[in-house]
């Protein structure tokens, strides 16, 4: 199988680009991913996007970017796994690159939210819960299957509000230094305490926020600079109601299981981690999902500063989703353009020797995620 | 009170709340319509304070995780306010929602 490895990366600012169409930042993104690589024969074209069709009536992404790009009659795919569409997207270009098909793909993640009344965002994201069902005509929103989900995890763990908040404080820190983040202004416990409440116990600071933007890697066969050591994808539950055990992501922890399985490697091995927060509580149970916390103790590790520079691992250096912004679409393939940059050694909140790295992405309310591996090998 | 429409495998008995083609216990493929009551337990919650537009006049509601006697696990919805361990009861269908109150 052959390896494979980082040539390109590009990246908009996230957060509101009034004006700006969700074409001009998705080829914004790839044109500067394409030309750190130096212009190499693309073979293939796989954009992750969720929501261009339902919110901006724009469809054939894909082609777009070939036609656009002069990248020739290469086949060109639009991916959608709600928000591991950017993840699963960049899955498909190394497998294909591993498996011998193509040499160098352009993986590309967009979307643009902004502008677009909240209740109608509501009704788009919600398209990521199965909709057939007796729970989404309950009124169950996507916050709210997180907002069950961290009661009971008080509950049954003694934890509480301010746990949460060490978390969305946390990728706060970061964000400031990032500066394609959406968030930047330093934010205390008494601002976070004091939001208004979205779904309870989540207010506006444990919710990621609706961002335009977009992300692109040019993914080449080779072993240069930064190498994907591995990809894990699994799936898991689509109802709330049917999930076996409430306070876990068994599709985070199986994909994890394969990447590590694939890679050689285990949590101990990993110096930097970008993981899904699309809530403060789904990180909490992620960094447990991912084997770095046992389980019900994800909540003590960030009260701990486990999470931060100097403990166990740092995770969401970039600011993570609640506070880089979350262009659904772009997310997974942000997250990796992050690790590489640490793994290069170039990255705001950089993580000093970081040589391994790891990016998990989810979709749904635990429907979907990926997790690769990267290793900086110089 | 009313009652909750449930799918049981004819093979293993096992009753789900939403149609099953293939029963993940026992790979059954024959299912039969059944009620059962609806009461239980709540195991978890959310009351929820922003939604989308179908729903903006209930808010803010509460919707809720119920495990009943029968060992199934149904998701509905509250007007009321309510803690994990409350006894609730089903008092209506609304189209597929199920409703609740607290006993
Ligand atoms: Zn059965």
């Amino acid at each position: 199988m052959n390896k494979v490895n980082v040539s390109g990366l590009g990246i908009t600012k996230f957060g509101t680009h009034e004006g700006e169409t969700l074409k001009s930042l998705l080829l914004d993104a790839c044109f500067q991913a394409l030309k750190e690589a130096d212009f190499p024969k693309i073979d293939a074209v796989y954009v992750g996007n969720f929501m261009s069709g339902s919110l901006g009536n724009q469809e054939i992404l894909g082609a777009i970017v070939a036609n656009d790009l002069s990248l020739g009659a290469i086949p060109t795919v639009k991916v959608e796994g709600a928000c591991a569409s950017g993840g699963i997207a960049f899955r498909q270009a190394f497998l294909m690159i591993q498996s011998g098909e193509y040499e160098n793909v352009l993986v590309a993640g967009v979307e643009k939210m902004k502008g677009a009344p909240t209740e109608v965002i509501t009704n788009a994201i919600n398209a990521a819960m199965d909709n057939d069902s007796n729970e989404k005509h309950a009124g169950l929103t996507f916050p709210g299957f997180f907002g069950t989900v961290a009661n009971r995890y008080f509950y049954e763990t003694g934890a509480s509000k301010k746990h949460l908040a060490y978390v969305a404080l946390k990728n706060r820190e970061y964000a400031i230094h990032n500066p394609i983040a959406q968030f930047t202004k330093p934010a205390t416990m008494e601002d976070y305490m004091s939001a208004r409440m979205i779904t309870e116990p989540l207010g506006l600071f444990d919710c990621s926020p609706t961002s335009d933007g977009a992300a692109a890697i040019v993914l080449s066969k080779g072993e240069n600079g930064v190498i994907v050591r591995s990809s894990g994808q699994a799936s898991g539950t689509t109802q709330m109601q049917e999930a076996s055990d409430l306070l876990s992501l068994p599709a985070v922890k199986e994909s994890a299981r394969r990447a590590y399985e694939k890679a050689g490697l285990g949590p101990e091995d990993i110096d930097v981690v970008e993981l899904h927060d699309c809530f403060s509580m789904t990180e909490i149970l992620s960094i447990e999902e991912l084997g770095f916390f046992a389980k019900g103790t994800g909540f003590e590790a960030v009260e701990q500063g486990l999470t931060k520079h100097g403990g166990v691992v740092p995770v969401n250096t970039s600011g993570g989703l609640l506070s880089k912004g979350h262009p659904i679409g772009a997310t997974g393939l942000a997250q990796i353009y992050h690790i590489v940059s640490q793994l290069r050694g170039t990255s705001c909140n950089q993580v000093e020797g970081a040589r391994i790295g790891l990016a998990q992405n989810l979709g749904g309310t635990g429907a979907y995620s990926t997790v690769h591996i990267f290793e900086g090998v110089k | 009170m009313a009652n909750i429409q449930v799918f049981e495998c004819t093979g293993c008995q096992k009753q789900f709340v939403q149609r099953k083609w293939l029963c993940p216990v026992c790979k059954g493929t024959s299912f039969k319509k059944a009620e059962e009551e609806g009461a239980g337990k709540v195991f978890s919650f959310t009351r929820i304070h922003v939604t989308s537009k179908e729903y903006a006049h209930l808010a803010p509601y509460t919707v809720v995780l119920i495990d009943t006697p029968s060992g199934l696990r149904i998701t509905g919805r509250l007007s009321e306010e309510v803690q994990i361990n409350d006894e609730v009861k089903c008092v209506e269908q609304d189209g597929d929602a199920y409703i609740f109150e607290k006993v």
